[in-house]
């Protein structure tokens, strides 16, 4: 099956196109690209590349967040648009999802995300044979908060606040990181392959923005 | 709709602000169906429109949006010629909606995708018909009003625009909703202003300035004209005498008419304010539209953007023109505001040129 997974949550943003679990394309966006008007473009040139026509793709993997707000709305805008022309489905996929089946070896992982204003997203699994079950429900707050239940305990930090917060990380004593903290479109479109039955359309799929916009937290 | 050999029917999709618009278009200017969802309830709360819950908006509902605009103009996606999607201006967050999922759309179904500037459909939107062809004569004069622009165009033919003259500060329709919230009238302000003053408003009630009328150039300015009024709320709120010719009259004690005054009083006042505000406004835009096209010897006006649904301004400049025997043209009161139509129907003279 035909799998376009995208991944705009974070940077570095891409998408990947797998045949089931094999990896057929995978392209990052340059950092001085808009990736609203460059994630159509590139994947219009890979299809063409890979001979891969629209009708092709069976189903989308969407990386579904937490993440950059910009960045969530525009892969799930442009997986929406993709599904419903072609009346497909898409796989949602959580970030902390990706990261964590990036992870080697099994443990605690906790995998945490940039947030501004100095916080992160994070959640933290218990890994244990690729499956993964949650030991602390996801949540935005600042580093120290988020781990200070996992202090003196082993536990490996994964995603973009290992090296946003690596100062802080090391002053409250982690120094187990993951080797991959990049969210790979790869890794997502194979998590959706393996989930497929949890594809939804494109009017119920939704970013996960896990935080709300400031304006709404103090109107509260 | 039956598909006839080589027409083009183009999707539009308009996500820059608040409203989620989607529309059908045959040949640029038969409107098959234009679906607007307004946010105004879920942002009244907030007394205007806040980037990133419009956004979010946007994308819950975009896709039911399209759906419906296929629906109602009996289109299937296959028959689609183009997608046309607002590039500029806009809000970032609501903008890349819009863009992302007409990107989208256009992939999946391999036919093209046009961006389209959001100024230029506004001023586009005078050609858009639900029945007779409009004939609109070049060179024009264009008045562009709404909520984030007031400026003034002239054009000498299709896609040719000459900017005369825009705003130094607030656009019209901004100070409509900035004026309407200190009066407690509620978001968006323009509709509520303009109904209020459809009563037996008094739009001279209350002297108010007329900003930049007289200045030699082509821009306006409407901030000072919010702050005037501001300063009306402000007298009005520390007890001090109101400038207004019956509650301020002999009859009335100045140091009373505030405090004292009664529910119905205040609503009285609140309505000349309101009034008087809109008058200075439709004052400001009537007289150097009219002023620019004497000057270039125009005798075509066109009006577009949300403002240019507004009933004084609509009257006045319609009279004043008529007057020196020019032609005015307004969209429909349903092209007035953001909408996907005028993008559709741009975008066929993009495809096409």
């Amino acid at each position: 099956m035909i799998n376009l997974a995208i991944q705009t949550a974070e940077q570095t943003e891409g998408f990947a196109i797998l045949e089931d679990e094999k990896v057929l394309a995978e392209v990052y966006m340059e950092e001085h690209e808009r990736t609203s008007e460059a994630l159509g473009k590139q994947i219009n040139k890979v299809f063409k590349n890979l001979k891969v026509t629209p009708d092709d793709v069976d189903f989308l993997t969407l990386v579904t967040g937490p993440g950059s707000f910009t960045g969530l709305k525009v892969g799930a805008a442009y997986a929406k648009g993709f599904a419903f022309g072609g009346d497909i489905k898409i796989v949602p996929v959580a970030s902390f999802e990706v990261l964590a089946e990036q992870v080697e070896q099994d443990g605690i992982v906790a995998t945490c995300l940039f947030a501004r204003n100095l916080r992160a997203y994070c959640i933290i699994y218990n890994k244990s044979d690729k499956s993964l079950n949650i030991l602390q429900e996801p949540s935005v707050d600042t580093i120290d908060n988020l781990l200070k239940d996992y202090k003196s305990k082993d536990i490996i930090i994964a995603g973009s606040a290992v090296t946003e917060y690596s100062a802080e990380l090391k002053e409250l004593g982690f120094n187990n990181f993951a080797k991959e903290n990049i969210m790979k479109p790869s890794s997502a479109g194979i998590i959706g392959f393996r989930k497929l039955e949890s594809a939804v359309d494109a009017f119920e799929i939704q970013p996960y923005y896990l935080a709300e916009p400031g304006i709404t937290l103090k109107k509260k | 709709m039956e598909k006839k050999d080589g027409q083009k029917i183009i999707l539009g999709i308009e996500t820059s602000c608040d409203d989620t618009c989607a529309s059908v278009v045959v040949e640029g200017e038969k409107v098959l169906s234009n679906i607007i969802s307004s946010q105004i309830k879920s942002l009244e709360k907030y007394g205007g429109v806040v980037p990133e819950v419009a956004a979010r908006d946007h994308i819950k509902i975009i896709p039911f949006v399209v759906k419906e605009a296929l629906q109602e103009a009996g289109i299937k996606q296959e028959d689609l010629t183009a997608i046309a999607v607002t590039k500029l201006p806009g809000l970032t967050p609501s903008l890349v909606v819009g863009q992302s999922f007409a990107s989208g759309l256009a992939e999946s179904l391999d036919i093209p995708l046009l961006e389209i500037n959001h100024l230029e459909a506004h001023i586009y939107a005078n050609y858009l018909t639900r029945g007779e062809k409009k004939k609109i004569e070049y060179p024009y004069v264009a008045l562009l009003v709404s909520g984030r622009h007031s400026e003034l165009w002239v054009s000498n033919g299709p896609r040719d625009y000459k900017l005369l003259g825009r705003t130094r500060d607030d656009a019209a329709g901004e100070a409509f909703d900035k004026v309407a919230r200190m009066l407690d009238l509620g978001f968006p302000g323009g509709p509520a202003i303009d109904k209020l003053s459809q009563t037996d408003a008094d739009p001279e009630a209350i002297d108010l300035p007329r900003p930049m009328i007289d200045s030699e150039d082509y821009d306006f300015s409407f901030s000072g004209l919010k702050t005037a009024v501001k300063a009306e709320v402000d007298k009005y709120e520390k007890g001090e005498a109101v400038n207004h010719p019956i509650l301020n009259s002999k009859n009335h004690d100045p140091k009373s008419v505030h405090k004292d005054l009664s529910d119905s009083m205040k609503e009285f006042w609140v309505k000349d304010l309101a009034a008087s505000f809109q008058e200075a406004v439709v004052d400001v835009l009537v007289y150097k539209t009219i002023d620019a096209a004497q000057m270039l010897g125009i005798d075509t006006i066109t009006v577009g953007g949300g403002v240019a649904a507004n009933t004084r301004l609509r009257d006045k400049l319609i009279r004043e023109a008529h007057n020196l025997d020019y032609d005015v043209f307004f969209p429909d009161f349903e092209f007035c505001l953001d909408n996907g139509a005028m993008i559709a129907g741009l975008g066929y003279h993009v495809l096409t040129k």
